[in-house]
């Protein structure tokens, strides 16, 4: 049923969110830890494709599964940018954007996650 | 999901945390900016130093900020000539501490900073947990 793949992006697209948040909020609170570089998820394209794995089968028999519990995203460091003496290289500004960014996609995922399940009731009726 | 944006949120208190104790080092040296020694010739106040390291929290697998140890500067102290004070040497120098007011400022500006972002990062985290709280309670 296609609602449900719909919600299932959703529910992905959520998850990769607050996996990002929480790195995000790593980034702020290590903002004047010194060595500390700044962190990042893959974007969410990537962990989609990432995720699309199916497992192997070797028998006909076998229940072709997908991966549909996914993997936690792949954190990257940042090396890049100016780094400080102490070798820390947070730029708040640039986490507190990528925050708000983060914030709004998050409220845009949920208002589509409220209709879609309008769609399902609207179905019901 | 809530486990990461909860996550989120221990992060960002143990920052909270983190930026109130540096704010409080800080406090300490302004107030002992003038903190000589009693006796004669005796060393005066000695500027404390803070340092923040990352730490996991295996319960949540959350990486946090601590402090990761509070030392001494160890820059040398400057000497007054006051021969009235009971800290004053043979010579009638007084050591006074090696606190910078100025550089306690600016620091104190940034670990004010600091602690804005972590509490921004908080309140965000917060309303995407409610957000999708607010999803159980449809209605239309």
């Amino acid at each position: 049923m296609p609602g449900i793949q719909l919600m299932n992006l959703a529910v992905q697209k959520a998850d990769w969110l607050s996996v990002r948040q929480s790195i995000l909020a790593q980034n702020v609170a290590n903002a004047n830890t010194p060595s500390y570089h700044a962190k990042d998820i893959v974007p969410f394209e990537s962990f989609l494709d990432s995720a699309q794995l199916t497992m192997a089968t070797s028998n006909e028999r076998h229940i072709n599964v997908s991966a549909s519990a996914l993997e936690s995203p792949q954190v990257k460091q940042d090396r890049s940018g100016e780094s400080a003496h102490s070798g820390n290289n947070v730029s708040l500004e640039n986490e507190l954007l990528k925050l708000g960014e983060t914030n709004s996609q998050f409220a845009l995922n949920t208002g589509l996650i409220k209709s879609f399940h309008r769609m399902i009731s609207a179905s019901l009726k | 999901m809530g486990d990461a944006l909860i996550s989120a949120m221990k992060t960002s208190a143990s920052g909270l945390e983190a930026q109130s104790m540096r704010v409080r080092i800080i406090s300490e040296n302004l107030a002992n900016a003038q903190s000589t020694g009693s006796t004669p010739g005796s060393d005066p106040f000695r500027r404390k130093t803070i340092t923040f390291g990352e730490e996991l929290d295996r319960m949540s697998g959350a990486t946090l900020v601590d402090v990761k140890s509070v030392q001494t500067d160890q820059t040398p102290f400057g000497l007054e000539f006051d021969p009235g004070n009971p800290a004053a040497n043979a010579a009638g120098y007084v050591k006074m501490p090696n606190v910078n007011l100025i550089l306690e400022m600016a620091d104190m500006r940034e670990a004010n900073r600091s602690y804005e972002s972590n509490l921004q990062v908080v309140k965000q985290s917060r309303e995407m947990i409610s957000m999708t709280i607010d999803l159980l309670r449809g209605g239309n």
